[in-house]
């Protein structure tokens, strides 16, 4: 298979699966108890809105001809309006500063997650069954059995109420609204350590694990033996060889977890009050907001499997025998 | 792993003595202890208020109280039965969808599947929270539809590791053997493939109680979980709405959140060790 109708065929599962994820995110805010409207109309809406909604979502039409309709407005990015926000639309809601917010916080978060895990779990790797090993290995077991918002919590116990290093809660201090964009930016960075510590706690373990046992593994084949033989540094095997087949690793890996963000996020942002997705999601499941519900679920399932896809074709360019054998799994 | 029934007794000596399985049974067992007889360890009951607001550990209250005048300790207690039986019977729930759409993927292959897999992969992509927080959006939650909303979302794995091990066996030459002599499929299962697969789905079943209780725990702090039940999850919800974190109540953190790890360990613990006797090729030296 050459390397463009690989990637063609990938684009054309990963369509059919989020063109599925829209189709029963439509159906299921339709199977809502009560009202079959309830997840475009609501009392908290103006009467001139709902008219508006009505007219354009065809909300007296049969729902098969619904769902057409919708899949149309979805194109053109119309997702309806938000209950809460005074009838903002959706998709204004979505992509605005919450979406920066959270693209920052978890971005940064899973960058700075892979490349500890990368370097360390190449070394830990290497030097398997000594000292540092045995802690790497068991604090990262640990780590990820604590739950996430347990770790903010207590995050937030030690350097907010104690030691009062870092904000409780927020994303921008509200005195500062009108100071200027550097002093801005710096008390946006002072909002972010507490976040940013407790997703990569959430991240960096399984990274960390997953690198350490390919490491280990591939220490046993023969090629090694014979990139010592030829008397190779150490050195030049670990960052010549080995660095490329952790970063494989770890690319697929930000793909596979990539449903993990998600939680990562809702949890993280309600936790510390970060004003991103996550914390849009939560209240809106909070005050029953089910056109911005539905629409970050699309996003989500989007991202998701747009991150799969990434991996497919990094994978297919690093890796040629995968173009062969079908893709990853 | 060679293709012969295992002897039951055989694998619990050999899974005593591994350190790993050890450890996390201790462990289990501890909490499992707690759990039985929460209702005379727990001084008073969880739900009661007993004394002041956030009064820090005492000789009377031991782990504290909570910003209504509970006894954390009692809540803590009794938090273990909630988290636990989630956690369980979620396990349990999903273990058995995944075994038996594993098994009939494995066993029945073509068409049936082929859609079976697309929708593992469809379900792969799915933000497991975000759904369930838009299941909890419209039903009240209780402690069965969470039960019910988790099993519905963490069968894959099994599903997955399942149909693999069932492939395998089905492609061995017992099964063909066992066939030419007459044998239908549901013997074929009953007899060769869930023996065989038995071990596998123990392990899978594992991890899935620990995802079970994560996830129970998740929902229960972000205020979705049964209202009428107090689990740890639930304990670090109401901590966080009092803002235990600023007022440095430590006592109302620190527990609960210990024990959902202490679990949450005890059962990897458990699928670990299962793993290293099952498949010896990940025994570590």
């Amino acid at each position: 298979m050459s390397l463009a109708r690989f990637i063609a065929k990938k684009f054309f599962e990963s369509a059919i699966t989020v063109f599925i994820g829209v189709t029963v995110a439509f159906f299921l805010f339709r199977l809502l108890p009560g009202d079959p409207t309830a997840a475009f109309l609501d009392i908290r809406l103006s009467p001139e809105a709902k008219l508006k909604l009505i007219e354009e979502f065809g909300l007296n039409k049969p729902l098969w001809e619904q769902y057409f309709v919708f899949l149309a407005n979805l194109l053109k990015g119309n997702l309806g309006l938000s209950f809460v926000y005074q009838g903002t639309p959706v998709t204004k809601l979505i992509f605005g500063p919450k979406l920066v917010n959270t693209v920052v916080l978890m971005g940064l978060g899973m960058f700075i997650s892979a490349l500890i895990a990368t370097f360390l779990g190449l070394i830990v790797g290497w030097n398997r069954g000594s000292k540092l090993d045995r802690i790497t290995t068991s604090v990262s077991y640990m780590a990820t059995s604590a739950p996430i918002f347990w770790i903010g919590l207590l995050i937030l116990l030690i350097f907010a109420g104690y030691l009062k290093l870092i904000p409780a809660s927020g994303t921008v201090s509200v005195e500062l609204i009108e100071a200027d964009p550097l002093t801005r930016l710096a008390d946006y960075l002072w909002h972010l350590v507490g976040p940013l510590i407790v997703i990569v706690i959430y991240f960096l373990p399984s990274y960390l694990l997953y690198v350490r046992n390919t490491v280990v593994g591939i220490l046993g084949e023969d090629f090694i033996m014979v990139l010592k033989a030829k008397g190779l540094k150490d050195r030049a095997i670990l960052f010549g060889h080995l660095l490329r087949f952790a970063m494989l690793t770890v690319v697929t890996l930000l793909a596979l977890q990539s449903p993990l963000l998600v939680s990562g996020a809702i949890i993280t942002e309600t936790v510390f009050g970060w004003n991103g997705i996550g914390l849009l999601l939560y209240n809106s499941v909070l005050k029953s907001d089910y056109p911005v519900i539905q629409g970050i679920f699309i996003l989500t399932i989007v991202v998701v499997v747009v991150a799969n896809l990434l991996a497919d074709i990094i994978h297919a360019l690093i890796d040629p025998r995968i173009r062969f054998e079908g893709g990853r799994r | 792993m060679s293709y012969e029934h295992l002897n039951v007794a055989n694998l619990i000596l050999t899974l005593l003595r591994y350190r790993t399985f050890t450890l996390g049974l201790a462990i289990i067992v501890f909490i499992g202890i707690i759990a039985a007889l929460a209702d005379t360890i727990a001084p008073y009951s969880p739900t009661e208020f007993v004394a002041g607001g956030l009064e820090p550990p005492s000789p009377k209250h031991i782990f504290g109280t909570d910003d209504m005048g509970r006894d954390l300790f009692s809540m803590t207690v009794y938090g273990a039965r909630v988290s636990l039986v989630v956690g369980l019977l979620a396990a349990l729930l999903s273990t058995v969808i995944g075994t038996s759409i594993g098994v009939l993927c494995g066993v029945v292959r073509g068409f049936v599947d082929a859609v079976v897999m697309r929708i593992i992969d469809f379900m792969l992509s799915l933000p497991y929270l975000a759904v369930a927080l838009a299941i909890v959006a419209f039903l009240k939650p209780s402690i069965w539809i969470i039960i019910v909303i988790i099993a519905a979302l963490s069968w894959i794995t099994t599903a997955k590791v399942v149909r693999t091990h069932t492939m395998s066996v089905m492609g061995n030459a017992f099964v063909e053997a066992a066939r030419a002599v007459g044998a239908g499929t549901g013997r074929i299962i009953t007899r060769y493939v869930l023996p065989n697969v038995s071990p596998m789905i123990l392990s899978s079943m594992a991890l899935n109680v620990r995802g079970a209780i994560l996830f129970e725990a998740a929902l229960s702090f972000l205020g979705l979980g049964d209202p009428s039940q107090v689990s740890w999850g639930t304990i670090l919800f109401y901590a966080r709405r009092a803002g235990a974190f600023v007022l440095g109540a430590w006592w109302y953190i620190v527990p609960p959140g210990l024990m959902i790890m202490l679990t949450v360990l005890g059962f990897t613990l458990i699928a670990t060790g299962l793993d290293e006797v099952l498949n010896p090729r990940l025994r570590t030296t």
